[in-house]
């Protein structure tokens, strides 16, 4: 299942949704993918009825679209759009089905059209590859300060939300660490501590971001939870709680 | 030890103290400012005091910004900007005019001050104008803790992140770490923003354990509480150093308490030293003082020998060298 109920259930966010006018950070290393997350907060918020743009700097959107049917969630039947950051180009010879429905060329382009579509949630996937082909992190931060004011303008007459993931390493720790200062929620995803193990795939920690402390409805805590990626679903669990040790 | 009612942060935050036109909060990423920024700035509402918030990424909280006393100068980049791209300047930052900021920040203290005891520019956050320049940056700084001092309980108050913004501000090709060095010197007093669990790490007597300590771990960016360490510099010209905590409390002010370090300073006492492995065990491992006192006189054979002369016997093949052998030596 797309949604993860017991990683909802622990941070007490019953619809799976954070609130509106927020922006998420995901940060994953090499050995624990932030991405798992991006099917949880895509399928949240159809079941909220409401549309998800999904830009990606990584990968096509077959990609996607083959994890999320692996997942249970019928893109097809959902309103949900893909940006395609990958490689610039003219991809209008594709099939429909998979075709990008918007290309990043020009920044301001995107901008313009982002601000034309519904209250919708945001998910920007692998923003560090900007860093690698050599944006400098001020452009970086232009880009995803952006896209947040756009989101929060359009929160104003529905919901929105902004999910950023990014790969932490020494070389994007410093755009981590601007990024955290303008979320409201930073979820941290690495491997565990004492190596692999075959009932735990890594380790969550959730805290707030520097912004947490101007919303007004403050129910979330913060969690450390271990999980394990099957096929179909990730389940989250507290330490020492994986069905292998049960 | 301070007592918490001694605390200097106390004072300042509760416009006490007035020597502090500028007051400069540094955070980072493992622990917000912000909070106490927002209690400082409700702390001066409840004074009676006009707030110029100036905004340059987000805005203030809501209950703060409904405030009649609030007036925003809102410098955020606006939906039109970004959709022609001329919110940016091609390098990255953010397009802002300095001079119409300065102005219009001016004129809004002007009207305040004609009409309120004294006002609070908040300036959120310092980010921005510094990868603009560092150089404009405390140019304005400076002019606006001129105007401050000017009136008694009137302050400036500005937030930045100590961890990123040295890479980001504008330095004019210089790689020394400037920005927490010069807003030091410009600033009255400066308060850097901790978790509360790094106390433990700025004790004597405490060691690591090797492990390298994680990027994010339970207990970042509690909106609640931290530890703050405040740099105070009088117009006398001596400087105040003060360690405390602060917990925002359910009105949302800051409530400061004095930190006790003395329980963490000693922590391999007996008192919290784990316990005594010679507690249980079948045999004695202790002296009595008598088999101290023998062991103490026992003589030991070659101790004269050892403190002694050494005499040697030439032999006849040896070459005796009157030289000093440290002769080459140039001492």
């Amino acid at each position: 299942m797309a949604t993860y109920k017991s990683l909802s259930a622990s941070l007490n966010w019953p619809s799976g949704q954070p609130p509106s006018s927020t922006t998420t950070l995901i940060t994953g290393t090499l050995s624990a993918e932030g991405s798992i997350l991006i099917p949880h907060f895509t399928n949240s918020t159809f079941e909220a009825q409401t549309p998800v743009i999904l830009l990606s700097f990584r990968h096509t959107y077959n990609h996607y679209m083959h994890i999320m049917r692996k997942m249970g969630v019928h893109t097809n039947r959902h309103d949900l759009k893909f940006v395609n950051g990958l490689a610039r180009g003219d991809f209008s010879q594709l099939p429909q089905a998979t075709r990008p429905h918007f290309t990043l060329n020009e920044w301001p382009e995107f901008f313009q059209w982002l601000s034309e579509q519904p209250p919708s949630t945001v998910i920007l996937d692998g923003v560090c590859s900007l860093l690698d082909v050599g944006y400098s992190e001020n452009i970086v931060m232009q880009f995803i300060g952006s896209c947040q004011r756009i989101v929060e303008e359009k929160a104003q007459s529905g919901y929105a939300a902004l999910v950023v993931n990014v790969l932490l390493d020494e070389f994007s720790e410093s755009l981590v660490r601007s990024v955290v200062r303008r979320a409201h929620f930073l979820f941290s995803f690495e491997g565990l501590a004492s190596g692999a193990s075959s009932g735990v795939s890594g380790q969550l920690t959730v805290v707030p971001g520097h912004l947490f402390c101007q919303l007004q409805q403050r129910t979330f805590s913060p969690a450390l939870l271990h999980y394990q990626v099957s096929d179909a679903t990730v389940q989250f669990f507290s330490p020492g709680q994986s069905s292998t040790v049960l | 030890m301070a007592t918490a009612a001694g605390l200097s942060i106390k004072r300042i935050a509760a416009h006490q103290q007035h020597s502090v036109p500028l007051l400069v909060l540094s955070e980072t990423a493992q622990q917000t400012a912000l909070p106490l920024m927002e209690a400082m700035v409700r702390e001066g509402l409840g004074h009676g005091l006009g707030i110029v918030a100036v905004c340059l990424e987000q805005l203030l909280s809501r209950d703060i910004m409904c405030q009649p006393e609030v007036t925003l100068v809102d410098c955020r980049p606006t939906m039109a900007q970004i959709g022609n791209g001329s919110a940016f300047l091609p390098n990255g930052t953010r397009r802002i005019d300095l001079a119409r900021l300065d102005s219009d920040v001016c004129s809004q203290i002007e009207r305040i001050s004609a009409v309120s005891g004294g006002f609070v520019v908040v300036i959120d956050d310092l980010e921005p104008l510094l990868s603009i320049s560092l150089v404009d940056t405390l140019a304005l700084l400076r002019k606006f803790r001129s105007v401050a001092k000017q009136c008694q309980s009137s302050r400036i108050l500005a937030r930045y992140s100590r961890d990123t913004a040295d890479r980001r501000a504008d330095k004019g090709g210089s790689h020394l770490p400037l920005v927490p060095n010069v807003l030091q010197s410009i600033a009255d007093a400066v308060v850097d923003v901790y978790r509360m669990d790094v106390l433990g790490s700025w004790m004597p007597g405490w060691y690591s354990n090797g492990e390298a300590q994680p990027f994010v771990s339970l207990g970042d960016n509690d909106e609640r509480r931290g530890l703050l360490r405040l740099e105070h510099r009088r117009q006398s010209g001596k400087v105040g150093y003060e360690l405390a905590a602060f917990e925002i409390n359910e009105q949302q002010k800051p409530v400061f308490s004095a930190v006790k370090a003395v329980a963490t300073v000693e922590p391999l006492s007996a008192a919290t030293a784990g316990p005594d492995p010679r507690q249980h065990l079948p045999f004695n491992l202790d002296l009595t003082d008598k088999q101290r006192q023998d062991r103490a006189d026992v003589e030991l054979p070659y101790l004269e020998a050892q403190a002694g002369e050494i005499h040697y016997q030439m032999a006849e093949e040896d070459d005796w060298d009157e030289d000093d052998p440290d002769d080459d030596l140039e001492i």
